[in-house]
């Protein structure tokens, strides 16, 4: 189906080929729960347009790690770069693990270009887990003396540091289970807003969805007392906009990402970057929003206007769109459709996002006319017109269109109502409904007063064969056969 | 043996119903012996009759209750093959339950509404027999009756061919008729949902993986006319998306191979009135769908409407009726004032973050 959909999206579309999800090569664990996620298959992409390197440049943390190596998995000619780029990163932590089976993925990538694979560096790998184990220690026994003198700050500073430190060596559900624990410690509001808001973020992390919607709600609700309106704000709207972009919930992601001021920056760098924000809530917005909404809630709004000043490409296809220019819309979306496949967050609902945009560009277009002559139709969309005409053959299936295809001259028309005979048939209907359905309990009702129900009584279970064998129910089964 | 039949007919039209409320059973187990007599005998239509007439005189004089003699009569009609002598009986609603004067037990209920619904399938009233089917599915209790999960079978096949989609169980439906259904009706599930996605090759595939069962629980006839009813729904559909269309478009998109064969269903239905439509021979035959004429323009619609409101007006008073005699029922009462005197009920549901750290702490 996709296959279809990028033909008819016309030339430019078919560089990005599919294979099976199976073929890739072995994923580490780290990887496993990203994949587990994700049920689409794997698009691999080979000319892209990114620049691997500002693109990165904007995160910081896990996320640039976890970027990288979707890019690389994703498009071979970016790979070996992307391998270096992560693997330079990993080395600022001390996440070991990660480090060597990067590192294993890279000699791969080598060794398929045809260069030499490079060593591990042994000294450093050991070094790093040394150090883990020795703060880990370390950590842990100071976290002991404090439980000891039962300082609840302290305790609660030593859960925290614990989990800093897991989280910075790559081990999520040890670093998710002490964030967790400083709950029973806090004391200010601002702890329990820290708590709530470094749970969502590993929780986002691990791929536990339904987690981080509930802290992002207990830290809503912490936020009252807070005096930062801005930053912490921000970033739960983002996160919660990322669950709803994963959940498939691209209006209420939309709606998050919109309400994002611009001044986060920045500051969340190591889960989102503004072009980021700019790019979902875009695409949300234009997959699911009508005119009126996308005017009053992505043009007239000061901060996104702001984000979309980063991604022009994304400012001019919302704008396009709006003043119904969609060859310019499709094209736009064409050319990005790549990059957007080696997006974290966004390649698994691509297609869907890109199916949703196109059908509302189709249903859009029509809107305003009494009939529409297929072939100019299909000039502005450049598709053929036997694809128009059952794109929109299903769309009218869907009850998305009021119209019908003249399929002889090639003319899409308005459906003449009836409103009347509507109506008519709709109100008969829910009368003999009704009727029915209080019929049927208040008889319901009268069998359970009469204790007439169903149960199995003792000896003669189980109590329909006395009334009911098999043989009884197929001499008489097949009520076609009786009608004379 | 005929001498017989005529002492039971001459009982049927002379017993007084109000001694026979005073001893049911004896009764129940009268009709079942005439129905078994005429079983044996190999011509149940012998018992039709007399049944009939048990029936409509047992539950006179509005015919709202249902007696033990409802079933029978049905069965026997259903295997005499003239479904149309217990119209009389089964065209009246049940509303009234009473055990201890008609001598009922819930598997009468229940057969009677299978059967019932079995002969509606058969005289095509798909409809009406959807009714009874659900009643029968949905009758209250803690276990399962193996009448309802067959009735539950034929119901979705009776939807499929009537409204080409299953329509959910009412929200009483017992827990345990859902369970057993959903583990019992496998094919028919899976069947259905083919079905309502009117994809050709997903239905035949379906269908031939549940031919067994249908054919080991009767139901394949049923079945076969879904198929069959298929192609009317696709041209049908056709007919909501498209004004003209090509006969050969039209071939293909149902799923027909000859074109001459589309031209010849097609006609078939302009002239059942299923479909408006006029198939020009220009340009290798044009079909152009048109709209229906304008309907409920006459005096019959102001009457129907009335009658239909007047109905709901009497169902209300029934259900206010009801509402009240159970408002002042003196368990009702018992119960709330139980309540208030007690404390607040307990809150509902756990709490969801105590759930949630014990779940991450084990």
């Amino acid at each position: 189906m996709d296959v279809e959909f990028m033909q008819e999206l016309g030339p430019g579309f078919n560089q990005a080929s599919r294979r099976p999800p199976n073929e890739g090569p072995g994923e580490s664990p780290e990887e496993s729960n990203e994949n587990k996620k994700k049920k689409t298959a794997r698009v691999i992409v080979t000319d892209p347009s990114l620049d691997l390197e500002s693109y990165i440049a904007n995160y910081t943390g896990h996320t640039k790690v976890d970027r990288l190596l979707l890019i690389a998995d994703r498009c071979p000619p970016l790979s070996i770069d992307a391998y270096k780029l992560a693997l330079a990163e990993l080395r600022t932590t001390l996440d070991f693990n990660r480090y060597a089976a990067v590192h294993s993925k890279l000699n791969t990538a080598l060794v398929n270009a045809g260069q030499s694979p490079t060593p591990l560096d042994n000294n450093w790998v050991e070094k790093a887990k040394r150090e883990y184990k020795d703060k880990t220690d370390r950590l842990e026994r100071e976290l002991k003396d404090y439980k000891v003198n039962l300082i609840k700050e302290s305790i609660r500073m030593g859960h925290n540091d614990l989990g800093d430190h897991y989280y910075n060596g790559g081990d999520l559900s040890l670093a998710l289970k002490s964030f967790m624990r400083t709950k029973d410690y806090c004391t200010f509001p601002k702890h329990v807003l820290d708590m709530n808001l470094n749970v969502a973020q590993v929780s986002l992390e691990l791929g536990n969805f339904p987690h981080v919607t509930t802290y992002i709600i207990k830290a809503e609700n912490a936020l009252e007392t807070s005096e930062d309106k801005i930053v912490t704000p921000g970033k739960l709207k983002c996160m919660g906009g990322l669950v709803n972009l994963e959940s498939g919930k691209f209006k209420r992601a939309a709606k998050d990402f919109l309400e994002v001021s611009f001044a986060l920056g920045s500051h969340f760098s190591k889960v989102i970057s503004p072009n980021d924000i700019a790019i979902y809530g875009g695409l949300c917005a234009l997959a699911t929003f009508d005119r009126a909404e996308l005017k009053s809630k992505v043009f007239d709004s000061a901060d996104f206007r702001q984000f979309l000043e980063l991604e022009p490409q994304i400012r001019e296809l919302l704008q396009g769109f709006y003043h119904s220019k969609y060859s310019l819309c499709l094209n736009l979306l064409s050319k990005m459709k790549n990059d957007l496949y080696l997006d974290l967050w966004l390649h698994g609902h691509v297609d869907e996002i890109y199916r949703k945009i196109r059908k509302k560009a189709l249903i859009q277009y029509f809107h305003p006319f009494l009939s529409v002559d297929l072939n100019k139709m299909a000039q502005a969309f450049g598709t053929p017109v036997s694809d128009l005409e059952s794109e929109l053959a299903t769309l009218i299936t869907g009850k998305e269109i009021n119209a019908r295809l003249d399929s002889h001259s090639k003319i899409l028309r308005v459906r003449a109502a009836d409103l009347r005979s509507t109506i008519f048939d709709k109100s008969l209907v829910m009368g003999t409904d009704y009727q029915t359905q209080v019929r049927h309990v208040l008889l319901r009702m009268k069998l359970v007063r009469a204790d007439l129900i169903v149960k199995e009584q003792g000896h003669d279970r189980p109590d329909s064969r006395r009334y009911m064998t098999r043989g009884e129910a197929e001499v008489i089964g097949d009520p076609m056969a009786i009608d004379a | 043996m005929s001498v017989l039949f005529r002492h039971v007919m001459t009982f049927m039209e002379l017993f007084d119903p109000s001694h026979v409320n005073v001893v049911p059973a004896k009764m129940g187990a009268f009709g079942e012996a005439v129905f078994n007599l005429a079983r044996k005998a190999g011509s149940p239509n012998l018992a039709v009759r007399p049944l009939q007439i048990a029936c409509v005189r047992w539950s006179a004089p509005d015919g709202a209750n249902l007696t033990a003699c409802h079933p029978l009569l049905c069965k026997a009609s259903l295997l005499a093959k003239t479904p149309r002598a217990a119209l009389i009986v089964i065209d009246r609603d049940i509303s009234e339950i009473n055990p201890s004067a008609f001598g009922i037990k819930y598997q009468h209920f229940l057969l009677y509404h299978y059967y019932g619904g079995m002969i509606y399938t058969g005289l095509r009233l798909y409809d009406r027999a959807c009714q009874f089917f659900k009643l029968c599915i949905t009758a209250p209790g803690p276990s399962v009756s193996a009448i309802q999960i067959e009735a539950y079978r034929k119901f979705i096949l009776v939807s499929l061919l009537a409204h080409g989609v299953v329509p959910p169980l009412p929200k009483y439906t017992s827990p345990s008729v859902l369970r057993a259904s959903k583990q019992q009706c496998k094919p028919y599930l899976e069947f259905a949902q083919a079905y309502e996605s009117l994809s050709n090759a997903r239905i035949e595939t379906e269908f031939k993986n549940g031919e067994q069962a249908f054919q080991s629980h009767g139901n394949r006839g049923i079945a076969l006319q879904c198929m069959q009813a298929l192609t009317r729904r696709n041209v049908q559909q056709l007919t909501e998306t498209y004004l003209t269309l090509s006969l050969e478009d039209i071939a293909k998109s149902v799923g027909l191979v000859e074109v001459a064969e589309t031209e010849r269903l097609i006609l078939r239905m302009i002239e059942e009135g299923h479909v408006f439509a006029k198939i020009s021979a220009r340009d290798g035959g044009m079909v152009s769908f048109q709209d229906p004429p304008q309907r409920y323009t006459d005096v019959e619609t102001t009457r129907r409407l009335h009658g239909e409101i007047t109905q709901a007006m009497l169902l209300e008073n029934q259900m206010l009726k009801m509402d009240r005699s159970i408002a002042v029922s003196k368990d009702f009462v018992a119960k709330v004032a139980s309540g208030e005197r007690g404390s607040a009920p307990p809150s509902a549901g756990l709490d969801d973050e105590m759930f949630d750290t014990a779940a991450w702490r084990e």
